[in-house]
């Protein structure tokens, strides 16, 4: 983290950064022209960069059991990232059947965690 | 970490409110009472005990839709395993909830009658059962007949011992296991953004987007003061901070 750095939220990374600055523009575009922006939305979908628009999911419970690559597919991370915080044991891995499946509350409370130690 | 393993919810490394230790493994947390439940497993799981008759008058609803394919494969021959056409785990969840719901309840209002209709009697059932939560996590264990799967195929009626946090956690799985069953999920719309309180991203904006609430820490914002929080074209806090 820079000494004088202007960014309101000290705690994010580049990629946040811009993804954060992108989101803003999405959010101006919407209440402008919200046609032109669920195209956008679309094509970006479509090129695989679903985290330029919120996710709908009907997944509410935050300690459900889920897949590496369900998880993936909530925050937008790689599938093998999520395997890693488990194999690192920043995360549980509970197996069901054989299948590993990790509790979201936990990857939430970890990327938190790192997060908060960014700030530190 | 306690070292009497009984002075941990009864959920263990399942508890909403568990704890990692150093070592990397979960425990349940802490409680006051031996062999019981966190506040907040207790809340989620009494929560769902009184959603049990909706789910019951659900779940009777959902066995007689129409659930067959208009399209299926051509058919070839005769099929010498046929479907069964009757929704056999509805059936089955529905028995259960039924049963476990009269059984618990009679031993809270030690035997008043309840009606002979089943929806009603499910409905009475818990109606008695979620004003005494309380009473009813606090039974004490008994030997209880109930039906056990026999090592050669079947059920037998044996004895099984159950006490109050057994009965509050079986009856809420049901309403999970009827949820599950039904398909009924809400849906929900997540934001990427982190929460500024606990900084997990966890962030759902309410069905109208009007409000923005917080999974992990339950603060629970106004579209137009999330909006402040949030983004960078945010020009009044520019100018209340200058």
């Amino acid at each position: 983290m820079k000494k004088n750095d202007p960014w309101p939220w000290p705690a994010d990374t580049q990629l946040e950064r811009a993804r954060r600055i992108a989101a803003s523009y999405r959010t101006a575009l919407l209440s402008v022209a919200p046609d032109l922006c669920a195209q956008l939305d679309a094509k970006a979908v479509e090129l695989g960069q679903g985290w330029v628009k919120p996710l709908e999911t009907d997944i509410a419970d935050l300690d459900e059991m889920l897949s590496a690559e369900q998880i993936a597919g909530i925050l937008f991370v790689e599938p093998r990232t999520v395997r890693m915080w488990g194999y690192r044991g920043h995360i549980e891995r509970l197996d069901d059947d054989g299948k590993p499946r990790y509790r979201l509350r936990d990857v939430l409370d970890y990327q938190a965690r790192t997060r908060l130690e960014r700030t530190a | 970490m306690s070292d009497n393993p009984n002075h941990e919810c009864r959920r263990g490394r399942r508890c909403k409110s568990r704890v990692k230790t150093a070592a990397g493994t979960f425990h349940g947390a802490l409680i006051d009472r031996p062999d019981a439940l966190c506040r907040l497993c207790e809340d989620s799981a009494f929560e769902a005990i009184r959603e049990l008759g909706e789910d019951y008058a659900g779940l009777c609803c959902y066995r007689f839709e129409d659930r067959s394919q208009s399209q299926g494969p051509k058919v070839g021959g005769t099929n010498p395993n046929p479907s069964i056409p009757v929704a056999l785990g509805v059936d089955a969840l529905m028995a259960r909830i039924d049963d476990e719901t009269l059984r618990w309840a009679l031993r809270i209002t030690r035997g008043d009658p309840v009606p002979d209709h089943h929806v009603l009697r499910v409905r009475a059932c818990v109606a008695t059962l979620g004003a005494n939560l309380g009473t009813l996590v606090d039974l004490p264990k008994r030997r209880l007949p109930t039906l056990l799967p026999h090592p050669d195929g079947g059920d037998f009626l044996g004895l099984e011992e159950m006490d109050g946090v057994d009965a509050v956690l079986r009856l809420a799985s049901f309403h999970h296991r009827a949820q599950t069953l039904m398909g009924e999920v809400e849906t929900i719309t997540w934001q990427r953004d982190p929460c500024p309180h606990c900084g997990r991203k966890a962030l759902a904006a309410s069905k109208d987007q009007e409000y923005v609430s917080c999974k992990g820490c339950g603060i629970t914002w106004d579209s137009a003061h999330f909006a402040q929080l949030y983004n960078i074209l945010d020009f009044e806090r520019k100018v209340a901070r200058a």
